[in-house]
């Protein structure tokens, strides 16, 4: 569509045709689907495969993304639905690694009333602080639970007097000043790069994983899937025939959670936790 | 309150009391403006709390008020004597709600946003430009009938009321809406939200005139407790309807094949949330007023009163069981971050101030409008 606009119907044309009013709002609409062309992931289809029989269920995923996006102690962008079901002897322990899984039709971003929570380039789901008002809204519409809100300042335990052990240990703010003060002693400035309130998410708005736009901008993958050590993420673009995840979501059925809301999510799970195998027999009556 | 504008001693301690309320509502507001919303009960799992429950408690009594008033547009009789009260009700309850939704929302700087850009696909989007409209619509109504301008009064007086049920209606789809949390009943919550509306609409316009007869101890004329007793009859049948809404709701939510469904609806009515449900909601809030109105003994002015009291309290009640009763099961079992098998949810006391700051506002600003804008004063039909 940006291209059929791009190349057929110029700005003066517009005005000629509409008058500068019509113009005045069609105008800005032209431009930003002129950047969008020009941004590196329009026209992608970024999807997630997880392969489930891959992951060891180390929780890496969960632990790295902390560090990458610079997320506060207790909130999970990456996160995992982990149970132990069956019954003794025959029991089964799973474990299915979860994140935002930018679905397709997303229900949070139909609930934002600010447009805050939206479709960004190759499909993320996006989430502009400037425009939150923290109402909490996609929180109740998103059913997978991974939304977080930001009740209080983050990152409140560096600035924390105490120290672990008394007369042994500095104390979190010490570490904090130590490291100029202004930011938490892991943060990552990376986050920030393209806009400025994404690094440190401030108090009364919400956040969520951002499929690592600012890296995947750039031509790098997630971190998560950078840093999984036995490859269980794998990440590309479904509208690429020869990308690695059409190549195998066209040998796995590409299972996604709460598949029947019609949500379309783009984390797709292929194969199962269990590393186990069964006799190669017919049963029994 | 008194009609003779004197500051008798019942009048002291009632301001000593709304005041009371007022300033522990803005110690409430301060706190949660300094700390941020980590000063209230809410979080990931239940992002909506008793703030929000109290605001459709707020928006159900405007627009249940302005609904019942419709009856003055349509000619029934004696209803020229309560609608002034009625329309000034509406717009305080109004007022009382948008300052609750302003404290709801963790970050208020932005809400210009919902005005200059909205998202016409977000019913919450649609509730603030049907919000805003209503209540200039209510403004022009009141000052209409205030200026005893009754011909165009009569325009407003039904416009008013369509808009209030199309936004109480959006906040019913804002719940709906949600549709994983079935708890809400989806499609439902709309029409549900009406019914509300005009239960808690009607038992507020009834309390707040019985209430004020009471307080400046003038006795009634006959032909308003006739319009009290009609109107309590009105009352008794919008709660039996309401009762019946509520039977169906329970008997499918129980039977729903979602499994986490069945588990909100056990938390309510077998569950840790039974005795606020059964006692207070379902006790207070529909059994004793259905009783004490279908009880001829009790069906006089006085009966009325008390019924009408009950059923506010076990309606808020009610909001507040609609609400968490949507968030109070996990999203999604076994996911490890969040609260499992049920959250945890107990309002905090700062939270509870806004909310006493609400009420303390709203019967302030009637006070005011009782003294000075003449409420009694009888709107004829044109
Ligand atoms: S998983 Fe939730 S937050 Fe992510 S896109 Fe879907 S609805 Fe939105
Ligand atoms: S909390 Fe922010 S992102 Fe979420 S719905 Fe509200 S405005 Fe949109």
């Amino acid at each position: 569509m940006s291209k059929i606009v791009s190349r057929n119907v110029n700005r003066r044309d517009f005005l000629k045709l509409g008058g500068i009013g019509i113009a005045a709002a069609i105008v800005p609409t032209l431009i930003s689907q002129q950047s969008k062309a020009s941004s590196p992931l329009a026209g992608k289809n970024l999807a997630m495969v997880i392969d489930l029989h891959r992951c060891v269920g180390c929780g890496s995923c969960s632990i790295v993304c902390k560090n990458e996006n610079n997320v506060d102690g207790d909130v999970f962008w990456s996160s995992r639905i982990s149970k132990t079901t069956g019954r003794f002897p025959n029991v089964r322990f799973e474990y299915i690694t979860t994140l935002c899984n930018h679905c397709e039709k997303a229900p949070c971003v139909r609930a934002c009333p600010t447009k805050a929570m939206h479709k960004g380039d190759g499909g993320i789901t996006k989430h502009d602080p400037d425009k939150c008002i923290g109402c909490r809204y996609c929180i109740a519409a998103c059913p997978y639970g991974v939304i977080h809100f930001n009740a209080g300042k983050s990152h409140e335990f560096w600035r924390d007097d105490k120290p672990l052990i008394e007369g042994a240990t500095p104390s979190a703010r010490e570490v904090t000043q130590a490291v100029n003060g202004k930011v938490i002693p892991y943060y990552n400035p990376a986050r920030e790069l393209d806009k400025p309130g994404t690094g440190l998410r401030k108090r009364g708005i919400v956040e969520k994983c951002t499929f690592c736009d600012h890296r995947v901008s750039k031509g790098q993958l997630p971190y998560c899937v950078e840093a999984c050590p036995t490859n269980a993420r794998i990440f590309g673009d479904l509208n690429d025939p020869n990308s690695e995840v059409s190549r195998i979501l066209g040998k796995f059925h590409g299972m996604r959670l709460k598949e029947e809301l019609g949500t379309e999510p783009k984390v797709l799970y292929v194969r199962t936790y269990s590393t186990g195998t069964h006799p190669k027999t017919k049963g029994s009556v | 309150m008194t009609e003779n504008k004197t500051f008798n001693s019942r009048f002291i301690v009632w301001m000593v009391i709304l005041l009371a309320g007022l300033g522990l509502g803005i110690w409430g507001v301060v706190t949660t403006f300094l700390s941020g919303l980590q000063t209230w009960g809410i979080g990931d799992e239940v992002p909506w709390g008793i703030v929000t429950a109290s605001y459709v408690f707020f928006v159900a009594a405007s627009a249940g008020c302005i609904t019942v008033s419709l009856g003055h547009a349509l000619g029934i009789k004696g209803f020229d004597l309560i609608i002034k009260r009625g329309v000034f009700l509406a717009i305080i309850t109004m007022i009382a709600g948008g300052l609750l939704i302003v404290m709801h929302v963790g970050n208020p700087v932005n809400l210009w946003r919902l005005i200059t850009a909205p998202n016409f696909g977000s019913p919450l989007g649609w509730l603030v430009i049907f919000y805003l409209l209503y209540l200039i619509l209510l403004i022009i109504d009141f000052y209409l009938i205030h200026k005893k301008d009754f011909v165009k009064a009569r325009i407003f007086g039904i416009l008013a009321p369509l808009s209030a049920i199309t936004v109480h209606s959006t906040l019913g789809s804002v719940f709906g809406f949600a549709s994983v949390r079935h708890y809400y009943g989806g499609a439902f919550a709309p029409v549900y939200f009406i019914v509300i509306a005009v239960v808690i609409g009607t038992a507020l316009l009834l309390f707040v005139t019985n209430l004020h007869y009471k307080f400046n101890s003038k006795s009634m004329s006959s032909e308003m407790r006739s319009v009290i007793v009609s109107l309590g009859k009105f009352l008794g049948i919008a709660i039996g309807v309401l009762a019946i809404f509520v039977i169906w709701k329970n008997l499918t939510g129980l039977s729903n094949p979602d499994p986490s469904t069945v588990k909100a609806y056990q938390y309510m009515l077998a569950g840790p949330g039974a005795w606020w449900y059964w006692i207070l909601a379902i006790g207070l809030g529909l059994l004793a007023p259905l009783i004490l109105i279908i009880n001829r003994n009790t069906r006089t002015p006085n009966g009325i009163m008390l019924a009408s009291g009950l059923s506010i309290i076990g309606m808020l009640a009610a909001r507040f069981d609609f609400t968490i009763g949507g968030q109070v099961i996990p999203i999604f079992e076994d996911l490890q971050h969040i609260q499992q098998p049920w959250a945890d949810y107990a309002a905090t006391f700062t939270e509870v101030s806004i909310v006493v700051l609400a009420f303390s506002l709203t019967a302030l600003l009637y006070t005011w409008g009782s003294r000075k804008l003449a409420l009694e004063e009888v709107a004829e039909h044109v």
